[in-house]
């Protein structure tokens, strides 16, 4: 069973879902042939994620230090901002579908 | 890239370029007084700045860049100034050939301008969070 501190982050879900559905020996739900799985999306969504958290606390720092202008850092802050949003609705989706399926009537 | 990531990043260039010729008409405006110090030294001269399309190689969208300054190559105005340090044999000094006029329209044109970048921004990024509101 996976453990409830692992769902915390989307990569977390992620890596309970691979867990999961190697476990099973299953084929992964969704995956197309010669189209990308959800748990691909996912994986490239969460890495989107970091990548821009990361671009904008470098550019926030540069800006604190004088060497990007205002417009720049503000940008940045926005991008990072929207991101995050999206990670946490996706997060909030995933850990209410966990939960629904905790709460099914066996 | 989305389209909408791309519109704030043509937005943003359009911001830019305003704020750049915001500097230039500053620069301008600060250096209406600035006559050499001699009548041999030329006063200042006025700036110009011309924009160009840029091609975005990542999206393929057209942003907008700063071509080239240039300065503007019209006469400079004399004055009748025969005390002042740079005043030739005739008493006549070279006066910068800014005119107040036509930088305060540039600064009006530049603040609607970044203003209306500023519009198309904002509303990229409404446009985004309502889809992202989807999710909730």
């Amino acid at each position: 069973m996976t453990d409830i501190a692992s769902i915390a982050s989307t990569a977390g879900v992620q890596n309970a879902y691979r867990a999961a559905s190697a476990a099973s020996g299953a084929p992964r739900a969704g995956a197309v042939p010669g189209g990308e799985s959800f748990g691909d999306v996912l994986r490239a969504a969460a890495g989107d994620a970091v990548g821009m958290a990361r671009t904008a606390e470098t550019v926030a720092a540069a800006g604190l230090r004088g060497e990007v202008d205002t417009q720049r850092v503000v940008e940045a802050t926005l991008e990072l901002e929207t991101t995050l949003q999206v990670a946490v609705s996706m997060r909030d989706k995933l850990v209410q579908a966990y939960q629904d399926v905790l709460r099914m009537q066996i | 890239m989305g389209p909408l990531d791309t519109i704030s990043t043509i937005a943003a260039s359009g911001m830019h370029a305003q704020g750049l010729r915001l500097k230039v008409t500053a620069e301008n405006v600060a250096n209406a007084g600035s006559t050499g110090a001699s009548p041999d030294e030329e006063p200042f001269r006025r700036k110009t700045i011309a924009f160009a399309e840029v091609l975005d190689r990542g999206t393929g969208a057209s942003l907008v860049g700063v071509r080239r300054i240039g300065r503007d190559r019209s006469d400079f105005p004399l004055r009748h100034d025969p005390a002042h340090p740079a005043a030739n044999a005739d008493g006549y000094v070279r006066t910068p050939n800014v005119s107040s006029i036509l930088e305060m329209s540039d600064m009006r044109e530049a603040v609607r301008s970044y203003e209306a970048n500023l519009n198309m921004y904002e509303a990229a990024r409404t446009m985004r969070r309502q889809i992202t509101d989807l999710l909730r």
